[in-house]
């Protein structure tokens, strides 16, 4: 992966998001129990327009730490962000918000809790195209047509209810929100995490052609490794706040580095795959 | 050692009889591990619930469940009790919901053992449960049985319930998706302590996953289940190479590889 631009930045050819020495740190528990937990640690990586570059870790490794920083609902501690030419972070208000939401956008994980169960579908699009863009309420609904047509759903699913739809449905609604102010960077935490193998496979052949031909940038946050292959140009793998690896899909998958990769890898199941004990980490021990 | 022969389950859903189950028949042996693969709503779950009779209200079950010889679905108010606390246990995704949040998973552990064996004093049973823990890699068993359930991380949960069906002398596992809310490597050691648990107490296992390769990985035969049936049986490595079925031959397909990048919806 690149660190630094050489030529000269132009808004076509520099990085859509370049993350340089970021840092986070919670304070967790109270009176005794009261320490701090730094989710994310130093983390630098770059990605470079109309790529995916998916974060791949488990549990509490801070990847959807690192995903709120760069949407700037989580304010970081150290370090700068770029997202799309734009530093995160440094002005607030609701212009700021509007141009913002061209940047990045995000999908989540659970289509059922991210969408507002006595509404039709359509209006999570036509919610999001009323705050960000100055289109009237008949743009607003054409828009949403074509958005739905995008993802791969029909007309009679605009006026549907989130339960009348099935979870791939769902989230291909949320997809459609998350293009609709048009951004460079959509971040898609765990998005195909929750579905069905066969429908996790459809959703990723929609992102796939989505990314494609909207040229589109993708920080794709998963814990399966398989799901990282299918999507992923580079990874970038995070163990308790810090990159312990970073380099290209094939690279990453193909011979890993650190012990830790390793690891993950030996501990997907897989033909001919047998469960292992390990010696316990005394660092992961909880209670 | 349990064997369903054309279990078919329907509820009542407003507009006529829904089916939930149908013409499902599989057999265990002492000592087996049968995987049951499937997506969500392909009736896993419901299985291994009628094998406990622990279905929803209004539901009909038809056909037969054979535990040992007997009938399960003739099982009177004792009888049923004796079966769930004393031959069968069931661990599911989320340990947290097995246990009381409010009592120490000391507890858990002792009552679990007397009501599988009445008359275990409570000393025994405590060292019983000490010994076990100690068995499924819990570090500290003492500190294990003072914390409460909040205070244990889902891995170490998981642990403390297959510890508790051990414990109790069960037979037969029913395992519903023990492992999926649970990370990569945690997971691999999870299913190592449970194989390890299995093995020394010849238990049978009943192993409910959406995971096709874990099931075959980690059990002796698979039931691959869609929409309420059983559409292909047989040993987890055959079925996992060269599936039959359509609808298995589908799902083996769509699972993500890491050798290879997939395509997008016009190249696919």
């Amino acid at each position: 992966m690149s660190t630094a631009q050489d030529a000269p930045p132009e808004a076509s050819t520099a990085p859509a998001v370049v993350v340089d020495g970021v840092g986070k740190s919670f304070v967790v528990g109270a009176g005794r129990r009261r320490r701090t937990v730094e989710a994310v640690r130093s983390a630098s990586f770059t990605i470079p327009r109309g790529t995916c570059l998916a974060v791949v870790g488990e549990s509490g490794s801070g990847k959807t730490t690192l995903a709120r920083m760069l949407l700037g609902l989580e304010k970081a501690d150290a370090g700068t962000m770029t997202v799309n030419g734009a530093a995160v972070g440094d002005r607030t208000g609701r212009r700021e918000r509007r141009r913002r939401s061209r940047d990045i956008q995000m999908v989540f994980q659970d289509p059922q809790s991210a969408l507002n169960r006595r509404l039709p579908v359509r209006v999570a699009v036509t919610e999001v195209l009323a705050a960000h863009t100055d289109l009237d309420a008949r743009g607003r609904a054409e828009r949403c047509a074509e958005l739905f047509e995008a993802v791969g759903l029909a007309r009679e699913h605009l006026d549907a209810l989130p339960h009348e739809l099935s979870g791939g449905q769902r989230q291909r609604v949320c997809i459609a929100r998350a293009l609709a102010p048009a951004p460079a960077v959509v971040v898609l935490d765990e998005a195909v995490s929750a579905l069905d193998v066969t429908v996790q496979g459809q959703i990723l052949a929609l992102l796939e052609r989505l990314r494609v031909e909207n040229g589109l940038t993708y920080l794709f946050i998963t814990h399966d490794l398989a799901v990282a292959r299918q999507v992923a140009d580079s990874i970038v793998v995070m163990r308790r706040g810090e990159i312990v690896e970073a380099g290209t899909a094939d690279d990453v998958l193909g011979a890993p580095q650190h012990p830790y990769t390793r690891d993950l890898l030996d501990s997907a199941p897989r033909p001919g795959w047998k469960p292992r004990r390990r010696p316990v980490d005394p660092e992961a021990v909880g209670a | 050692m349990l064997e369903l022969r054309n279990v078919d389950v329907t509820v009542n859903g407003g507009s006529g009889d829904v089916p939930l189950l149908s013409e499902v028949s599989l057999t265990v042996a002492e000592g087996e591990a049968l995987g049951i693969v499937g997506e969500s709503g392909s009736g896993k779950s419901m299985t291994l619930r009628t094998v406990l009779r622990m279905l929803p209200r209004g539901a009909r079950t038809t056909g037969s469940v054979a535990y040992r010889g007997e009938d399960v679905l003739g099982y009177g108010r004792d009888q049923l009790r004796r079966f769930r606390a004393a031959e069968v246990s069931m661990i599911s995704q989320n340990p947290q919901a097995a246990l009381n949040p409010v009592h120490p998973i000391r507890t858990y552990m002792v009552e679990g053992i007397r009501a599988a064996r009445p008359g275990t004093g409570g000393a025994e049973a405590l060292a019983l449960s000490r010994r076990l823990l100690d068995q499924v890699g819990i570090d500290d068993p003492d500190r294990c049985l003072r914390a409460y359930p909040h205070q244990l991380s889902g891995g170490m949960l998981q642990r403390v319930v297959i510890s508790a069906a051990v414990a109790r002398g069960s037979r037969l596992l029913l395992a519903d998706e023990p492992t999926t809310a649970l990370d990569v490597t945690t997971q691999s050691e999870v299913m190592a302590i449970l194989e390890d648990c299995r093995a020394e107490a010849g238990m049978a296992m009943v192993f409910v996953t959406h995971d096709l390769d874990l099931a075959a990985a980690t059990c002796d035969r698979v039931a691959v289940m869609s929409r309420g049936r059983i559409v292909e049986t047989g040993p987890a490595a055959q079925v996992l190479a060269s599936p039959e079925h359509p609808y298995t031959q589908m799902l083996v397909r769509s699972k993500p590889s890491l050798d290879r990048r997939a395509g997008s919806e016009e190249v696919a």
